[in-house]
């Protein structure tokens, strides 16, 4: 899907940024990820061919041994890779304290990682309307999937269950979902996640979150503005602050543990931490294979 | 009660009052408005710290502002008119005491007795002496206001007319304070024609007593040339002559030597007064009806422009039941009386600090309220809370 776009002097200028940052913390990562951590699921049978040794011998055919008395390895043949989607969160509220260029740059550079190894990535958002880069493979396109995320504001008003449940409808066969979000709608956005899980997707809930927010860490006496709804309530940030951290840990722990109930993985993300080493920690397990 | 102010002007500092309110405002301006992803969080009781904290401010700032303004109206010379003090102010008298020229300091001292202020006023010309005596009660602090005449009391000393420039609100008393000069002695000028029809000025020594009155006249001197003519219209010209002529052979009394008099009758050319005026001081008068009258009418016209009054020397008191008739006692006490320092203004410096201790107290009370310690939140970048 192509359309016509003037690309704006202060745009190329944040999608280079968005490039550059992407291309260091991917080199960086590369560095102690030896091997793809993202693995397709389509592998196809192809034929038998006679054992040699140092075949794994998971791709023996056991039945086969016990029919004919002799060793057969099994070959497959790839007919698809991974086919990766993006879900990012553009609504009002990921517009505080850098949280949408956290969750911009997560993208980028694990959409990179993706599209470096040969599978498909894309990009889905959804704010006055659907903002859709199938997820193809090749390296123009990984030009085209960062102009995508470039371009994105966190102005929508559109709730993230929507992008999700148009997710589901991209996604024809099974693959990776990556939801990138604050989850302040997780009542109505997590059950979506659990039905893209359901569907067969491999699903990975990216939890962006501002450092501020997080502690409440105001000034004096205000009147507060909710981004999405902009409805008002006026704080005194000093004398709730212990109550709205408690909360907000309740919270986060309430999300952590639906989302890992279901057998989906979980990374959490802070404004003002190191980009790399949270990545690492997160791709090292997954190196291997599911 | 009401308030009155001895430096009203400095009310205008009551306009500093919009220091603390702008501040305030400004204070709320700059802490308001603060975009946030979710209010989810921020709800229910954690409000009442903030109206609590609101109301402390508007509570702050009203005490603040109650601050500057008890200053300011310190500094404005409050007086309180109270209902005792207005009474006080009716019994106490600022007397000013006018005196005759020539009665003694501690005549004028006795006069004054215990007035809540007073003071002597010693001018040749009464008239003069009135007024300076109303201007001064005009600034004195509230107080009933009394003029005490003090003196001989000589007939033709005061007047009606001259009493009638006292306010109403100021009582008139009159003290007689020394006696009367047997006799009075003075020198009277005299205009006269001679035996020989010319002009001569004589002059007249005038003895006033209570018993009789002596005149020996002086050595007489030629007039000045046209020291005194008549004009008149040229039909009655004529018995103008012969008026004149008339009245300066009785003789006409002269104040100043050195003056000279135009008469002009009515119908008289004004081509021929002003020709022949000549500085001359002009009398004008009807033509005087009946014709025989014209002498006697013609003496009352130059007398009252030249001859000064002798009943103001005579050595006779004004009457007992006339000083009655022009005394009264003093009135309320005027309302647009300049207030005087009553000391009230230590009430409001008073309240002043009592205030400025009581927004210390609130400023400690809103400090500790709001210094609630801020607790850290360590979070986990990879995720695993």
């Amino acid at each position: 899907m192509s359309r016509p776009h003037v690309v704006t002097s202060s745009e190329l200028q944040s999608l280079r940024d968005l490039e550059l940052v992407t291309r260091r913390t991917v080199e960086g990562l590369r560095q102690g990820l030896h091997r793809s951590p993202f693995h397709g699921f389509s592998a196809e049978f192809s034929q038998y061919r006679h054992y040699r040794p140092g075949d794994d011998l998971k791709h023996v055919d056991w039945k086969a041994l016990a029919r004919t008395d002799r060793l057969y390895t099994r070959q497959f043949r790839e007919t698809t890779n991974l086919s990766a989607l993006f879900v990012l969160d553009v609504s009002r509220s990921m517009n505080f304290g850098g949280k949408f260029d956290l969750a911009r740059q997560v993208t980028a550079v694990l959409g990179t990682l993706v599209l470096d190894q040969g599978d498909a990535a894309g990009v889905l958002a959804v704010d006055d309307r659907p903002r859709l880069v199938p997820p193809r493979s090749g390296h123009h396109h990984l030009r085209v999937f960062l102009s995508q995320l470039a371009h994105l504001t966190p102005a929508g008003g559109a709730r993230l269950a929507d992008a999700l449940k148009q997710a589901a409808t991209v996604m024809k066969r099974r693959g990776l979902v990556i939801v990138v979000s604050d989850f302040y709608e997780d009542e109505d956005a997590l059950p979506q996640v659990r039905r893209l899980a359901r569907m067969g997707h491999d699903v990975v809930v990216v939890h962006t979150l501002a450092r501020e927010e997080l502690a409440l860490d105001m000034g004096g006496a205000a009147e507060f503005v909710d981004l999405e709804t902009g409805s008002t309530l006026m704080v005194q940030p000093s004398a709730v602050r212990e109550g709205y951290i408690a909360a907000v840990q309740q919270w986060l722990t309430s999300v952590h543990d639906t989302v890992t109930r279901d057998g989906m993985e979980y990374l959490r993300l802070v404004t003002g931490s190191p980009l790399e080493p949270a990545l690492r920690r997160f791709l090292m397990p997954r190196r291997g294979g599911r | 009660m009401s308030i009155l102010w001895l430096t009203p002007a400095a009310l205008w500092g009551l306009a500093l009052i919009a220091g603390p309110i702008a501040i305030h405002l400004l204070a709320r301006q700059q802490t308001r408005r603060v975009e946030y992803p979710s209010l989810r969080f921020l709800r229910s009781s954690q409000l009442a710290a903030f109206r609590r904290r609101s109301i402390q401010d508007a509570l702050l700032l009203l005490c603040r502002s109650a601050i500057v303004m008890a200053a300011v109206l310190a500094l404005a010379g409050p007086v309180l008119q109270t209902a005792a003090r207005t009474a006080a102010y009716a019994e106490r008298v600022a007397r000013a005491v006018i005196v005759e020229p020539g009665v003694a300091p501690s005549a004028a001292g006795e006069v004054a007795g215990n007035a809540f202020a007073s003071r002597s006023f010693a001018r040749a010309d009464l008239g003069d002496a009135i007024a300076d005596a109303t201007r001064w009660l005009n600034e004195q602090p509230p107080a009933a206001r009394e003029i005490v005449f003090a003196g001989a009391l000589r007939r033709g000393r005061i007047s009606a007319g001259q009493l009638s420039a006292i306010p109403s609100l100021v009582g008139i008393r009159f003290v007689t304070t020394q006696g009367l000069p047997a006799s009075q002695d003075m020198t009277l000028p005299v205009l006269r024609a001679g035996s020989d029809g010319a002009l001569v000025m004589i002059p007249q020594q005038v003895r006033l007593s209570a018993e009789e009155t002596r005149v020996v006249e002086g050595g007489a001197t030629p007039a000045l040339p046209d020291q005194v003519r008549i004009i008149a219209a040229p039909a009655d010209q004529p018995v103008a002559d012969a008026a004149l002529r008339a009245a300066l052979t009785a003789g006409l009394r002269w104040s100043e030597p050195s003056s000279r008099v135009l008469v002009v009758w009515s119908g008289a050319d004004e081509v021929a007064v002003r020709a022949m005026q000549q500085g001359a001081t002009a009398v004008r008068m009807e033509r005087p009806t009946p014709v025989s009258s014209s002498a006697s009418a013609v003496v009352a016209a130059i007398e009252q422009m030249t001859a000064s009054s002798t009943t103001s020397l005579e050595p006779v008191r004004i009457t007992r039941d006339q000083l009655e008739a022009w005394s009264r006692p003093p009135g309320a006490v005027p309302a647009d009386t300049r207030p005087v320092d009553e000391g009230d203004r230590r009430w409001f410096w008073g309240l002043a600090l009592a205030l400025l201790g009581l927004e210390q107290v609130m400023r400690r009370t809103r400090a500790s309220t709001a210094a609630v310690p801020a607790t850290d939140v360590e979070v986990r970048a990879d995720g695993r809370p």
